[in-house]
């Protein structure tokens, strides 16, 4: 179980996300897992080896690196990472139960919607609305908590973004005062920027997509207000009702179909 | 056979899980086995090399190191994992014992089509109630096991910075000091956070399979 597998899940995801979050899917796995795996790692690699301090004192090197490192960058960005990709898997959740419903109905041999086979129920994209938009939406608003999160206990953590070349320990049993130096600091300062830039990247993808999102859902209202307003006054309140129901069977159908056929 | 093969074969269990199973499954290859692979292993990876005493003493570090890490948390939190996720696979057994009769019987002649035979998603009655809620519980007494196993082991779930030892060939008492102390404790809290939110899970399945069993006999009395 490795970001490959990762990778494997979160693709089954893509295909009900929005464009919006397709691109975010992409920039996560490119330029930030795969810069983790392939770059970042080396980079770090050498990190407590190379940490040295002015000092035969055995012991001060391990509690100065632990002092000034309690949770190395790479560990923090894998866990942001799988935290800030997990809310996608409750779509796919509530996909999977959706999909599981529809073929408890075409087995039990309702008639509402026209699907061949059940290999059509497995292919079939849903749209994002009604209770999906709703779990879509909070797994984006979570992701957006995630990202944050994570960048303030970053800053919190190391006082800035920036690998000092000196860091000054007198932890016990360090005699006095001890200077220590930090293996490739302007690497990983480099690194650093470069996580916290595509970080931020991702989350104003997600505050775009967040913003689309509410955009589509309020049109969409104004659009059902503006079409029961048209309505003759004497149509009751059922009739008006079962003529959304009907419209919204028809148009999820029709949809389904060329979700499928595209 | 690595954690991926693990995958594949419990992948294979999920579909005749509860929905509690299933995001059970999921917790347990995300957060723990995936955490465990890709950050834990390495905090972990020069526990030895860059375990530190303050002697020139040779074989002392050697004996120090062994008389504080028996077994290291990495080890014990892959047969942890191991012991966990094997139970499901009584079920899976369970579920292809089955498959296998019904199997028989069509090719003795009974009308049953065999494709759907392969895809049937068989529902959680009868002995296959029991099979579960068997794997259930054993699961749930591997976890508590091993988090006493650890608690005993490591007196306590934090690393210290420092340890004293005098064992032999120790002149007298000789300090040791841990490599990364305080980011093997944030993984050791945050696995056993994890471990415990699994155990709830398996709670709140096994209280879900025991109330539909009990709701199904009175039903069936009344």
């Amino acid at each position: 179980m490795d970001w490959g597998a990762l990778h494997t899940i979160l693709g089954g995801v893509n295909k009900h996300s929005t464009s919006i979050g397709k691109i975010w899917l992409t920039v996560l796995f490119i330029f930030r897992i795969m810069i983790l795996v392939v770059a970042a790692e080396r980079v770090w690699g050498d990190e407590q080896d190379d940490f040295v301090c002015n000092t035969l004192q055995p012991g001060c090197r391990n509690v100065c690196y632990d002092h000034f490192f309690p949770i190395s960058h790479i560990r923090l960005w894998a866990l942001q990472l799988i935290f800030v990709s997990t809310p996608a898997l409750l779509v796919a959740m509530h996909v999977a139960y959706r999909r599981h419903e529809k073929k408890r109905q075409f087995r039990k041999g309702d008639q509402k919607c026209e699907f061949k086979d059940i290999e059509e129920i497995r292919k079939q994209r849903f749209r994002i609305e009604g209770s999906l938009w709703w779990t879509y939406t909070s797994s984006i608003f979570f992701r957006l908590v995630f990202e944050a999160v994570f960048m303030y206990a970053f800053y919190f953590m190391y006082d800035g973004f920036r690998m000092p070349r000196l860091m000054k320990c007198n932890a016990w049993p360090c005699p006095n005062t001890v200077d220590c130096f930090v293996s490739r600091p302007t690497e990983k300062t480099v690194f650093t920027i470069f996580m916290i830039a595509v970080s931020s990247i991702c989350i104003l993808l997600n505050v775009a997509e967040l913003c689309y999102l509410l955009t589509k859902f309020f049109l969409r209202r104004s659009k059902k207000a503006g079409n029961s307003k048209q309505q003759p006054n004497h149509e009751n309140k059922e009739e008006t009702k079962q003529n959304e129901m009907n419209e919204l069977i028809s148009d999820s159908c029709q949809n389904t179909v060329i979700g499928f056929t595209s | 056979m690595d954690w991926g093969s693990l995958q594949a074969v419990l992948g294979g269990v999920n579909k005749h899980s509860t929905s509690i199973g299933k995001i059970w499954l999921t917790v347990l290859f995300i957060f723990r086995i995936m955490i465990l692979v890709v950050a834990a292993e390495r905090v972990w990876g020069d526990e030895q090399q860059d375990f530190v005493c303050n002697t020139l003493q040779p074989g002392c570090r050697n004996v120090c190191y062994d008389h504080f890490f028996p077994v290291s948390h990495i080890r014990l939190w892959a047969l942890q994992l191991i012991f966990v996720s094997t139970p499901a696979l009584l079920v899976a057994m369970h579920v292809a014992y089955t498959r296998h009769e019904k199997k028989r019987r069509f090719r003795n002649g009974e009308k049953i089509d065999i494709e759907e035979l392969k895809n049937e998603k068989m529902h959680i009655r009868g002995p296959l109630w029991w099979t579960y809620t068997g794997s259930i519980f054993f699961r749930l007494v591997f976890e508590a096991v091993f988090m006493y196993v650890f608690y005993y082991m490591y007196d306590g779930y934090q690393m210290p910075r420092l340890v004293k030892c005098d064992a032999w060939p120790c002149p007298n008492t000789v300090d040791c000091f841990v490599s990364r102390p305080t980011e093997k404790t944030t993984f050791t809290i945050f696995m056993l956070a994890v471990s415990g939110i699994c155990m709830m899970l398996n709670l709140a399945e096994l209280c879900y399979l025991v109330i539909k069993i009990c709701m199904k006999e009175s039903r069936k009395t009344t």
